[in-house]
């Protein structure tokens, strides 16, 4: 009985940590290696609530040019994008976790011929 | 040179220096009988190391600004800077220059109070590193406090005191070399075990899953785990072999000694440099 209590107990202490983390892309529109017409925006969701404080994109080929980031933290950012041509895309995102540590993250897209 | 590898760099030699000075002030601290050819230079060295881990702090702290932005230049950003400054990491880092301040002030003085002081030093300096990263969110932090705190205290003792036991072994007599080495011995052998047990007790709340231990993160848990293994191998000597050894004012042994000392100081600084590259490129769960 002692026993399956400390199981049950290790089990729940094991999972509620893991509830909590540095804050990590969870979705995005579009997803990372999706082919598809030109987006006007991308949205970012990550796992929690964390302040976006670089973004660029890069087509291949070309040099990576820099979007305005949001000046607040939210869980969901938006960020408008510029007319994209067909091509490669990486996105490449900088972020400050609840917890003060600074993370990075990069996705990757193709915007097909029209 | 990359902003993150700047980061890395200055984080693990800023580890290097605040435990080396938080170790100084514990190893006074626990000094069971005096020792005049050693103690000055004991407290010129943990004050020398405090004041040198406040400036790596501090430079590492103008950095995260580069850090956001992914950009040298970006330190310069006044927002980026604002958001430093209204993030976890500059009441850590206050509170960790509150510690060095503290230990070197206690350092310079000798007798109880000086010994108090630099302790409170060293138990505020350690407690602020719960205050950032993992531990400072988690549901769970009245567990992941105490035994970080555990495991820091103990990674303190163990690195903090090579250096002392090195000029011990250099400049006392034979017979105060060996006393001081049996006492830290006897309290190491109680302590180092805590050690492994505080990390596996750390990883194991920190971890998602076993599958975790494959990437990035856990593997190099892994590599510590095991660079803690090989750290046994000349700890086990100095306890056993060179350490005894020194009371018989056998010169053989004391180079032995210093030699096996030597090995320790580098696992550990290279377990803490391992630690600078964990704690800045990964986390548990990616």
């Amino acid at each position: 009985m002692r026993v399956t209590q400390c199981v049950i107990a290790s089990v729940l202490l094991f999972c509620a940590v893991n509830a909590h983390a540095h804050a990590h892309l969870s979705a995005s529109i579009p997803q990372d290696g999706s082919t598809g017409k030109a987006p006007e925006q991308i949205v970012l969701t990550f796992s929690e609530s964390a302040r976006l404080t670089a973004i660029s994109l890069q087509r291949e080929g070309e040099a990576s040019r820099k979007l305005a980031v949001p000046a607040t933290s939210a869980a969901q950012v938006t960020v408008p994008l510029p007319k994209l041509a067909p091509g490669r895309y990486t996105l490449s995102w900088r972020l400050l976790s609840a917890d003060g540590h600074v993370t990075s993250g990069s996705l990757h897209f193709t915007v097909a011929e029209p | 040179m990359s902003v993150d590898l700047l980061s890395v760099a200055l984080r693990a030699l800023a580890f290097l220096a605040l435990f080396q000075a938080a170790g100084v002030a514990i190893f006074l601290a626990l000094l069971e009988h005096p020792l005049p050819a050693t103690e000055p230079a004991l407290r010129r060295l943990g004050k020398l190391a405090a004041l040198i881990a406040a400036l790596l702090l501090a430079s590492q702290y103008v950095l995260e600004a580069a850090r956001l932005s992914g950009e040298l230049s970006g330190a310069l950003d006044p927002d980026l800077q604002s958001v430093v400054m209204r993030s976890a990491t500059s009441v850590t880092l206050a509170w960790r220059l509150l510690g060095l301040l503290l230990i070197a002030l206690g350092l310079r003085r000798c007798g109880a109070a000086g010994i108090t002081i630099s302790v409170v030093g060293v138990v505020i300096l350690l407690a602020a590193f719960t205050l950032v990263g993992h531990t400072s969110n988690a549901p769970l932090r009245w567990v992941l406090s105490p035994v970080l705190l555990a495991h820091l205290a103990v990674v303190v003792f163990w690195f903090g005191a090579l250096l002392p036991l090195y000029l011990i072994s250099l400049r006392e007599p034979a017979e105060a070399s060996a006393r001081v080495v049996e006492q830290f011995s006897a309290r190491a052998i109680w302590l180092v075990p805590g050690l492994l047990l505080a990390g596996i007790v750390l990883a194991s709340l920190l971890l998602p899953d076993f599958a975790a231990l494959r990437r990035p993160y856990g593997a190099l848990l892994i590599v510590k785990f095991l660079a803690f293994c090989t750290l046994m191998l000349p700890a086990a000597a100095n306890k056993w072999r060179f350490g005894p050894a020194l009371r018989q004012g056998d010169a053989a042994a004391g180079r032995r000694f210093r030699h096996a000392l030597t090995v320790e100081y580098g696992l550990i600084a290279a377990v803490l440099c391992l630690t600078a590259v964990l704690t800045t490129y990964y986390s548990p769960e990616g």
